[in-house]
């Protein structure tokens, strides 16, 4: 079961006169519905050993399901996959291992509680030891991988799980490797380590489908790009000669214009939010460690960095969820408006209906309730409003929220919190996994109401979004501020290095 | 003296059913499998044990017996929550009431009866005669000596094993599991079915080798005892050996105190197994939240490939 592969589909040498590269992976029509959604729809896709195709699509473009399919997870309504000629029985995954398919998931399906070692034999014929370790230890160092054999998965950080999950692969000799939006958790500079040893695996004859929405990393590593909107494939072409502008448009189509709402500088006022000196600590690990803050009315503050630096706990501590344990949280806004990051688990009640969730801020009211009664009527007048003004994809107010997109969701939420007119608006990844038209409605109901007079504080892992938004940016590293820019002076790539906790002085 | 080495000795006795039915219970939540119709498989194991012991009167085919009826009620359990992804704790609360009235209904002819076969204590030759232990660790059933090697070599499945480490991850993170190629769905199965061949025998034990009669409802709740004593181990074998002693010994001296005729009424002296163990799991729960170990990360939760 360990044998490596990597020699069975050997790349051309490097230099030698190209004669066409062998197909190692066809699939021919994959459609794949989950209800009446139709998440692929008679998909296309061929691999060439030694090639890096990148999977470019918009959030909910199906490319995570058409994966799922080629790794046996998912059993496609139609379509066939076939490894280097020969069909892979659908819906199981030890066939896509056998025939030496291997994803890297974005949330690495990895166990916590297993050490690093224990993670990479799963499901070989080993359970560790002391030699499995050893040749578990020389794998990692072959790859470029820091990574101690012996200590448990929780333990590492998510550079290093995501490390720990391409080794898993390398280990069994898997040579179709395919990264989902691997770069969604990393700063840029370990984005441009991650290339680095993406080029080399495929050098060395592996090949490698590459999963991501941003273009520039398109650009950046892929030979192959293939183009998936609303689960059809609407281009499958080489890299070279195609530019951002052609691919943007590809991606999104007509509403490609919609991305950019270049938003003009704020107008910043009076102090409304002041953290200082704050800490926080949460499960004995310190989550946020003396961090100062200022917002203003009429500014928005990007806060920048890798998701698991301190955000959670940022977001509920100026939201003033959470105290600090140290240090202090000043606000002056009569109204805070949250937007939490687990949009269903901490905004909304997915059992309850989309106008009971609107009306979960106003409901006790006197317009809306009496001490034992609400005024139902009035809950629905106000929903037919919000649903009109935030276009919530709804035609009854009392259809359950649960049943929402994630675009349908965020604009509940929206609706709910900015509808009062808050002073201060905290959004955690705000257009994290939604449709462009939603993301674009969320960017320019921030921006109005930063220009209304309210503060605003965004936290998001989207650079380009955070440089395209705030007034002022702060970059969140171990739970610390370890930079601080302000409109006009972005540097892209400094922040980007700080954002990995390097180029701190 | 002979007092507390006879408390001991009943204690070992009366640790050793429970702590059958916890390693059992503990195998099925290792794989992430929440059983808590342990009281009615041991019930099912009692009654079957004991007629098919009058039956044959043999023990051994007794015991076995009602080793089989423990999986066969258990394997309902696995087809409804793993394979139709039932609520387990709705499924398991089902089992034990199932199992309460089929073997009320089953063990009617049998009240009152002697099974005929046994299973004798086997002393161990010159152990045995060893002043004060030899009476209290050597001179019990085969059971009773099986039980150590059995919880240590649990420890060495689950710790030293392919078979444990895939075990560990279907209870932990069956989709990690699932996705490196490990059969969850076969896994948590067989860990659910020996689990309920665990609860049997140690129901069977009860009836067959130490009370020698079948009454209704004579396992007195211990089922529920040994669920909460895999978590007052801590999912491992060998600190849930530990604790089935320790509470058998405290059972065994409610049963001793009362032969001695303290004057305390016997219902506040039977209690005491229960506030033993509800003490040791408020103890244990706080202390399970302050550390990385114990339980299962996926216990409880059904397992679905192609679930978001
Ligand atoms: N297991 C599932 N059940 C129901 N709907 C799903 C499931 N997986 C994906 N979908 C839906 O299919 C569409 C494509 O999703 P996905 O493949 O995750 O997109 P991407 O990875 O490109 O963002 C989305 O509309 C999503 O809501
Ligand atoms: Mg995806």
């Amino acid at each position: 079961m360990l044998t490596s592969r990597a020699t069975a589909g050997a790349a051309p040498e490097p230099g030698a006169t190209s004669e066409p590269a062998a197909t190692v992976l066809e699939v021919r029509g994959i459609t794949k519905s989950f209800g009446d959604r139709v998440a692929n729809d008679h998909v296309d896709l061929t691999l060439k050993a030694g090639e890096i195709r990148a999977l470019l699509g918009e959030n909910g473009a199906g490319k995570t399901t058409l994966i799922s399919v080629l790794c046996g997870q998912y059993r496609p309504d139609a379509g066939t996959v076939a490894v280097r000629g020969r069909p892979l029985p659908p819906g199981s995954p030890r066939a896509a291992l056998a025939a030496g398919i291997g994803v890297v998931h974005q949330d690495f399906r990895l166990v916590p509680r297993f050490t690093v070692t224990e993670n990479v034999v799963l499901g070989t014929d080993s359970w560790g030891g002391r030699k499995v370790e050893q040749k578990v230890a020389e794998h990692a160092a072959a790859a470029g991988f820091q990574l101690d054999p012996g200590a448990p998965a929780w333990s590492l950080s998510v550079g290093e799980l995501q490390q720990l999950a391409i080794l898993k692969l390398l280990y069994r000799g898997l040579d179709i490797l395919i990264l989902d939006e691997p770069t969604a958790v990393l700063s840029p500079p370990q984005a441009a380590e991650l290339f680095n040893s993406m080029r080399k695996l495929a050098d060395g004859g592996r090949s490698i489908i590459f999963i991501t929405h941003r273009l520039r990393e398109v650009i950046a590593v892929a030979d192959e790009v293939t183009i998936l909107r609303h689960g059809k494939v609407v281009a499958d072409r080489e890299v070279a000669g195609l530019d951002a502008l052609q691919m943007s448009v590809l991606m999104i189509g007509s509403d490609a214009a919609a991305r950019h709402t270049a938003s003009r500088a704020g107008n910043p006022g009076e102090v409304v939010l002041k953290l200082e000196s704050a800490t926080v600590e949460g499960r004995g690990v310190r989550a946020l460690d003396r961090v100062g803050l200022e917002v203003r009315r009429g500014e928005i503050v990007g806060v920048a960095g890798i998701s698991g630096n301190g955000q959670n706990a940022l977001a509920e501590l100026a939201a003033g969820i959470v105290r600090p344990m140290a240090g202090s949280r000043t606000c002056i806004a009569s109204a805070v408006a949250y937007i939490p990051e687990a949009r269903m688990e901490r905004g909304l009640v997915g059992a309850m209906s989309v106008s009971e969730n609107l009306s979960l801020r106003q409901y006790r009211r006197p317009t809306m309730s009496h001490p034992l009664w609400i005024w139902s009527h009035r809950m629905t007048s106000l929903a037919r409003r919000l649903i009109e003004a935030f276009s919530i994809p709804v035609k009854n107010p009392d259809s359950r929220v649960a049943d929402l997109s994630g675009g349908g969701l965020q604009r509940v939420l929206l609706a709910r919190e900015l509808d009062e007119q808050p002073d201060l608006i905290i959004a955690a990844q705000p257009t994290r996994g939604l449709d462009v038209a939603s993301s674009a409605m969320v960017r320019s109901q921030l921006v109005g109401h930063r220009d209304r007079g309210a503060g605003v504080v965004v936290i998001s892992e989207d650079l380009d979004e955070i440089l395209e938004l705030s007034d002022r940016v702060l970059v969140l590293f171990k739970g610390a501020v370890v930079g601080e820019y302000s409109r006009g002076s972005f540097d892209r790539a400094e922040i980007g290095l700080r954002m990995g906790g390097e180029g701190t002085d | 003296m002979t007092f507390w080495l006879n408390s001991v000795s009943v204690g070992i006795v009366l640790g050793t059913p429970l702590a059958y039915a916890a390693l059992g219970e503990l195998i099925a939540e290792r794989a992430g499998v929440m059983n808590l119709g342990v009281e009615g498989m041991m019930l099912i194991g009692a009654v079957v044990g004991f007629i098919v012991t009058v039956r044959t009167q043999n023990a051994v085919l007794g015991m076995a017996g009602a080793g089989v009826a423990g999986a066969a009620l258990a394997s309902v359990h696995a087809v409804m929550t793993v394979g139709l992804r039932v609520n387990q704790i709705v499924m398991g609360l089902t089992l034990t009431i199932l199992g309460a009235g089929l073997s009320a209904y089953l063990g009617a002819g049998y009240a009152g009866r002697r099974p005929g076969g046994e299973i004798n204590a086997i002393p161990i030759p010159v152990l045995s005669q060893l002043p004060v232990v030899g009476s209290i660790l050597f001179n019990h059933d085969v059971f009773v000596y099986a039980v150590p090697f059995i919880a240590i070599g649990i420890w060495l499945l689950i710790y030293r094993t392919r078979f444990g480490l895939w075990l560990r991850a279907a209870g932990e993170q069956p989709g990690a599991a699932d996705a490196s190629g490990v059969p969850v769905f076969l896994i948590r199965y067989l860990a659910v079915i020996v689990g309920g061949g665990f609860a049997g025998l140690a129901g069977a034990y009860f009836s067959v080798v130490y009370t020698r009669a079948w009454a209704e409802g004579m396992t007195g709740g211990r089922g529920w005892i040994a669920i909460a004593l895999v978590i007052f181990g801590t999912w491992n074998p060998i600190v849930v050996l530990v604790g089935a002693l320790i509470f058998g010994f405290v059972d065994g001296l409610n049963f001793q105190l009362q032969s001695v005729g303290v004057p305390v009424s016997s219902h506040l002296l039977a209690m005491m197994p229960y506030v033993f163990t509800l003490v040791v799991l408020i103890i244990t729960w706080t202390r399970l939240r302050r550390r990385r170990v114990g339980m299962p990360e996926g216990l409880g939760l059904p397992y679905e490939r192609e679930a978001r």
